[in-house]
């Protein structure tokens, strides 16, 4: 529900300060009638320490330049069904006032819809919460101390201005969250939902002592001692539970089979999560029969008639047998929260650990997990749903004999501890997965890296964490972003030289990406000194490579000749870096190009790509491509352009590599623009979508710029004006950011475009 | 307290400083001015009440707009339908929080560009501006962070934004809790993905795509959407390959050949380009590779295609993966999930729960986008299944060496025993005369088949064509000749109804 816009009005103690400065006004004038300037200056001293030093304690941030009431409440249901009644009396309850303190402690079995009703309620009561809402949710593992200093940190933050330094002292925090909460007030009252809460204890310090702000509690018990209101939620009226199945799985199957319908909720306890299962399994098969479908859950499931088991049961007769069997075995952990190798050790030997991966993925998708990546790392983590661990728990008891058990929880056992005291090899992530990128396998790369990152934090080794995490950045970076660099970049630890090495080449790639040149020299100086400290040949020779292509972009190309040369001595020379020639070629011959050495050019790329093709380098094979387009393209050869570079995006295509296929069609439609515009807007116009989407706004402005130029000359000047003027904001932006030559250098091309136009449009002309 | 605390300082320094100017010593009245300064500086202070700041200034458009896509053609069907559904889900009452558009479908087949096209017509209806994110970042799930710190760079340019991605979430929603902003989520894993980029305000629209149908997990019915039209596929070859009508002939058999995929009608359109704008040439080598489709043939020819179908195909489990190759044996256009039993050797005898094991094999695959749902069985209440011509040669390129002849006659027996028990339910004295190979192999003895059909139905006859013409001549092999007979009847029935139909 949308909250109004704020309305102007009369703040009470804005009014009395105001006439309190008039008082004082009429004084102090009085004052320097009597006392002449030294009063006046004794008054002007006071005001001043007053106004500063409290402004002087305020930088530290309690409040707010820019502060956003937090809106924090997860996406409501877009349904409630058969809940109406509820609803309205929690909403009711909610939002009046008048109330002392207002704690709904809602509590019903596993499963009910406890949650889906509270934030479905906070929702629709916000317009009356100007202060905002918060929502919170316990993990049941977490011990209680822990969970209430994570939630009440959380909580400072969404009330406090951005960058406010929340204090780790439990009791400093809690004065805080007090002095927050005082701030409430009528026409300023706050709404906190507080869900799966397994105890009075782990809510009450959080329970704020002011009559403005409504508490919604979720717990599966009635909690004890709670002030405030309790609603015992019970199952769904028969009717109601038809018409949720209607809304999942559509309202013209329930009508053609009313009886089986029924049979189907029925079996499904009236449980709103169970229904919401059944019809998610139902769904994925929009023609089967619902009697069919209920035989099945017959079959599949032990007949336990009205509970909710029985409605997992039909959920568990639709999974494939992989998808069951990872079910079960997940019964054994004793936690909720699990990584997809704790289930691929509980699996033992049959189950790879990405097929692990992908049952959890899966059981995710149907409804039994929930998945969450804590950061821009991605590592995933999976949890089980409180009602589908219990599920779980019986099939596993069924399922297992104590030795089945007991090897399952040792296995278990047995990788956790080879985790976390590195009984695991990670010497070398950055490189192994350089490799795996070089083939080609980019998927596999970033899945590599990730688990590479997440058995790094396991056994607390930060090296390893650091350098996984700057081939992630690596990896980021191959296709183009920008801002997903930069973000994991940031998180990077500077302590290590080899990953702090590489963070600043990759920092740099991105500033020759924007043809900030002075920044991306700047930046390999410092890695190249810090690299005399720690010598790494692998690194060393793609710095130099790197600051080769620094040098091909800038005034004088030629000074990347004697470092791309001096790379690839190195790496024919040195031991086990022969795999870098490819790239080293590539390198080389955009220097090449840039000096018009073109034979020279394709003489490089013909080695460097036979190169590639023996060590089976397919990404680096691909750029070689694009980069002998480039020089068909110098030389004017329109028909081998066309071909070398749809061979070129072919293989990208392959690869999912969307930043390399848009450099192929952004050379593809500049080479069409001379005898095919029509075709060149195309691949030009998905070219400049794809760059658009990476966040390399260079190349995107580039795009930009041509598609305008081809869209003037086949008429359209709207198009073409737009498009420069898209290309200006881009130039702008690189400008302001870092100082550009190049930049400035095609800004005023683009305006001299804007311009001739602009009097194109209003002399009539097109 | 505190507030009650601080007004008492405040007033009683200001009286003090008033006596004190008015009566006493010099140094005395000094300090009373500065008391008074005092006491007006805490006022103002205190009168410095946070001003609450609109998530979004009003000038702030967030996010490019993107240029209209050249060569999107057709899709007016989809564009209505959506068009239709959101106006739907505007009403007060229609559904809470921001609205929610997924759309689904097999890889390629053009969701992308249909919700690029939609939010294109509806951006004048979100003044605050629009988002845009691809969920996935080379085939692999895009951690949400990564995703919210490109919306939040949107949103708050310059601000330092917190790393984990709880933080994010709800720093974005605060956000957008009163902004009319359009969200386009392209290319989504789950529904967990997408429940942590949706924003909060109920004036903004969400755009999902994704191959799984996330609309049961979000509550709302997603776009099914299927291969264009014939006509939509010629348009859209057109475009792509700024060709006029000359060639009608090859661009049909090339929009047939790639099965009306989109994202292969776009390739081939750039090979026509590459050809200078001649479609023959394309037309001639789809048929080369496609008749006789090689082990490598669709890496070779498509591999953007490949691309796409192998990524799914990387997410089966082993037994999946088999079930997948061997399901590209079946010739007939569509399939229910028992064949997978005989195909895979599965018998009755030690297999009494396979039956349902391969149906949710079976429906797993559909879910991916692997095969893809073609209607009811009428003969068993379960979904027919067929796969994609392009996914087809996928399959085949995966299955390696079999014993097809072998797999197949052991389909024709499940076929014939299926036909056998349904004939012998519905026909009053077929058995009679036809007694029952007994023991079943395929089907349990308690099987339900005979039961919950009815007889054999025409249009299931039809589905079957090809399987049914099969089965006269396996029937006949095993000198089974009532039943051969019965088939056949049923055939010509089935053509003679159908062509009376098309009279």
């Amino acid at each position: 529900m949308t909250r109004p816009p704020e309305r102007l009005r009369i703040v009470p103690v804005r009014a009395t300060a105001l006439v309190l400065v008039i008082v004082v006004s009429v004084v102090a004038v009085a004052a320097i009638e009597r006392d002449g300037w030294q009063a006046f200056a004794a008054a002007l001293a006071g005001f001043l320490v007053a106004v500063a030093g409290p402004a002087v304690v305020s930088r530290g941030g309690l409040r707010p330049a820019g502060y956003v009431a937090p809106s924090n409440l997860p996406p409501p249901p877009t349904h409630l069904t058969g809940r109406e009644a509820e609803v309205a009396e929690l909403q009711a309850y909610l939002e009046d006032a008048v109330q002392r303190r207002r704690v709904a402690n809602l509590h019903g079995v596993a499963g009910i819809g406890k949650t889906a009703l509270a934030v479905y309620t906070a929702h629709r009561a916000a317009p009356k919460f100007k202060a905002g809402e918060l929502f919170a949710r316990f993990v049941p593992e977490t011990p209680a101390g822990d969970a209430i200093v994570a939630v009440r940190r959380r909580f400072i933050a969404a009330l406090s201005p951005a960058g406010t330094v929340v204090p780790d002292s439990p009791w400093r925090q809690a004065v805080m969250y007090r002095r927050l909460l005082r701030r409430l007030g009528e026409d300023n009252q706050l709404l906190i939902v507080l869900d799966d809460v397994t105890g009075a204890a782990l809510v009450r310090p959080l329970l704020p002592r002011t009559r403005w702000c409504a508490v919604v509690i979720t717990s599966r018990n009635r909690l004890d001692d709670l002030p405030g209101k309790d609603f015992d939620l019970g199952r769904l009226e028969p009717a109601a539970a038809l018409q949720m199945l209607a809304a999942i799985v559509g309202n013209a199957r329930i009508v053609a089979e009313q009886g089986a319908a029924r049979q189907l909720v029925r079996a499904a306890a009236y449980h709103p999560l169970a229904i919401q299962l059944v019809g998610m399994a139902l769904a994925n098969r929009p023609n089967s029969r619902l009697d069919v479908a209920l035989g099945r859950m017959a079959r599949g499931g032990g007949g336990r008639e009205g509970t909710f088991d029985n409605a997992l049961d039909l959920a568990y007769s639709m999974l494939t047998s992989g998808e069951q069997d990872a079910l079960v075995a997940l019964g054994l952990l004793d936690r909720r929260n699990f990584a997809h190798w704790e289930l691929a050790a509980l699996l033992g030997e049959v189950v790879l650990d990405g097929e692990a991966f992908e049952y959890s993925l899966r059981l995710t998708g149907v409804g039994l997990l929930e998945r969450h990546s804590v950061d821009a790392v991605g590592v995933q983590e999976f949890r089980l749903l409180e009602h589908v661990e219990r599920y779980a728990r019986r099939r596993a008891g069924d399922r297992y004999d104590d030795t089945e058990r007991a090897a399952a929880t040792a296995r278990l056992d047995a990788a956790r501890e080879g985790r976390s005291t590195q009984q695991v090899d990670l010497a070398d992530v950055f490189e192994t997965e350089q490799q795996t990128l070089d083939k080609g396998n980019i998927s596999r790369a970033f899945k590599n890296t990730r688990d590479a990152v997440a058995l790094a934090r396991d056994c607390g080794d930060r090296e390893a964490a650091a350098e996984a995490t700057a081939m992630l950045a690596e990896l980021h970076a191959e296709l183009g972003g920008l801002e997903d660099v930069r973000d994991l970049l940031a998180s990077l630890p500077v302590e290590y030289p080899l990953p702090h090495v590489r963070a600043l080449r990759i920092r740099a790639k991105l500033h020759r990406r924007q043809r900030q040149l002075d920044d991306a020299r700047r930046l390999l100086a410092a890695a190249s000194d810090l690299c005399r400290a720690t010598p790494n040949p692998s690194e060393e020779i793609r710095l130099l490579r790197e600051r080769a292509i620094v040098e091909s972009l800038g005034a004088h190309p030629a000074a990347g000749l004697p470092l791309i040369r001096e790379a690839r001595d190195r790496a024919e020379a040195e031991a086990g870096q022969r795999r870098q020639l490819p790239a080293l070629a590539y390198a080389e011959s955009r220097v090449l190009i840039a000096l018009d050495q073109l034979d020279e050019a394709e003489w490089v790329l013909r080695h460097g790509a036979q190169d590639a093709e023996q060590q089976q380098q397919e990404l680096s094979r691909s750029w070689i491509g694009y980069e002998q387009a480039q020089v068909a393209r110098h030389r004017g050869q329109h028909e081998q352009v066309l071909e070398l570079a749809l061979d070129a995006l072919n293989r990208f295509g392959g690869m999912r590599h969307r930043y390399g296929s848009a450099h192929c069609r952004e050379i593809i439609g500049r080479v069409l623009a001379v005898d095919d515009p029509d075709s060149a807007v195309r691949f030009l116009a998905e070219a400049l979508e794809t760059f658009h989407n990476c966040g390399d706004a260079w190349v995107e402005a580039t795009a930009a710029e041509r598609l305008g130029e081809v869209q003037a000359e086949r008429g359209y000047i709207a198009e073409a004006v737009d498009l420069w003027r898209a290309a200006e904001q881009l130039y702008e932006s690189i400008e302001r950011s870092a100082a550009s030559a190049r930049a400035r250098e095609r800004l005023t091309r683009v305006r001299q475009h804007l311009a001739a136009h602009h009097t194109a449009v209003l002399g009539g002309g097109t | 307290m505190t507030r009650v605390m601080f007004w008492s300082v405040a007033v009683a320094s200001a009286a003090a400083g008033g006596l004190l100017i008015w009566s006493g010593p010099m140094p005395l009245r000094l300090a009373g001015a500065v008391l008074l300064g005092v006491a007006t500086g805490l006022a103002l202070w205190a009168a410095r009440r946070p001003r609450p700041v609109g998530p979004l200034p009003a000038t702030q458009v967030v996010g490019g707009r993107l240029p209209r896509l050249a060569t999107f053609r057709g899709r007016t069907r989809h564009l209505a339908e959506l068009r239709e559904r959101y106006e739907r889900l505007r009403e007060p009452e229609a559904s809470n929080g921001a609205i929610i558009l997924p759309i689904h479908g097999l890889p390629g087949v053009g969701k992308s560009a249909l919700a690029r096209e939609f939010a294109l017509t509806l951006a004048a209806e979100f003044p605050d501006g629009q988002l845009y994110a691809n969920l996935g970042n080379a085939g692999n799930i895009r951690p949400e962070a990564e995703i919210l710190k490109s919306f939040l760079a949107d949103l708050r340019p310059d601000a330092e934004l917190p790393m984990s991605t709880n933080d994010r979430a709800a720093l974005f929603r605060s956000l957008t809790a009163t902004a009319r902003i359009l969200v386009v989520l392209d290319a989504a894993r789950d529904h967990e993905q997408v429940a942590r980029l949706i924003p909060a305000g109920a004036n903004c629209a969400v755009i999902v795509t994704s191959r799984r149908n996330l609309g049961p997990a979000l509550g709302v019915e997603s776009l099914a959407l299927d291969v264009p039209s014939m006509d939509d596929g010629l348009a859209m070859l057109r475009a792509v390959s700024n060709t006029l009508d000359e060639d009608r002939k090859f661009a049909i058999e090339i929009v047939d050949r790639v099965g009306r995929l989109p994202l292969a009608i776009r390739a081939v359109g750039d090979e026509i380009v590459r050809d200078g704008g001649a479609l023959a040439p394309a037309a001639l080598r789809l048929r080369g590779w496609q008749s006789e489709p090689g082990a490598d043939a669709l890496r070779r020819h498509l591999p953007v295609v490949h691309e796409r179908v192998e990524s799914e195909y990387s997410r089966l489990d082993r037994a999946e993966r088999q079930a997948f190759a061997l399901l590209s044996l079946i010739e007939s256009p569509s399939f229910v999930p028992w064949v997978l039993a005989p195909l895979l050797g599965y018998d009755a005898a030690g297999h009494r729960v396979e039956q349902l094991a391969v149906e949710n094999t079976v429906s797993r695959l559909a879910e991916r986008q692997l095969l893809t749902i073609a209607g009811l069985d009428e003969v068993t209440g379960l979904d027919r299944y067929q796969l994609h011509p392009l996914v087809r040669s996928f399959a085949v390129s995966v299955r390696g060496p079999v014993d097809a002849v072998r797999i197949l006659e052991r389909v024709d027996e499940a076929y014939l025993e299926a036909i056998d028990l349904i004939l012998a339910a519905s026909e009053a004295g077929y058995r009679d005369r036809n007694p029952a190979p007994q023991p079943l192999r395929w089907f349990a003895a308690a099987t339900a088949l005979p039961r919950i059909s009815d007889g054999l139905p025409g249009r299931w006859v039809r589905a079957e064509y090809r399987n049914l013409l099969r089965c006269v001549g396996a029937a006949h092999q095993r000198r089974r000749f009532v039943l051969c007979w019965r088939i056949a009847v049923r055939l010509a029935d089935s053509v003679r109804t159908a062509s009376a139909g098309s009279r």
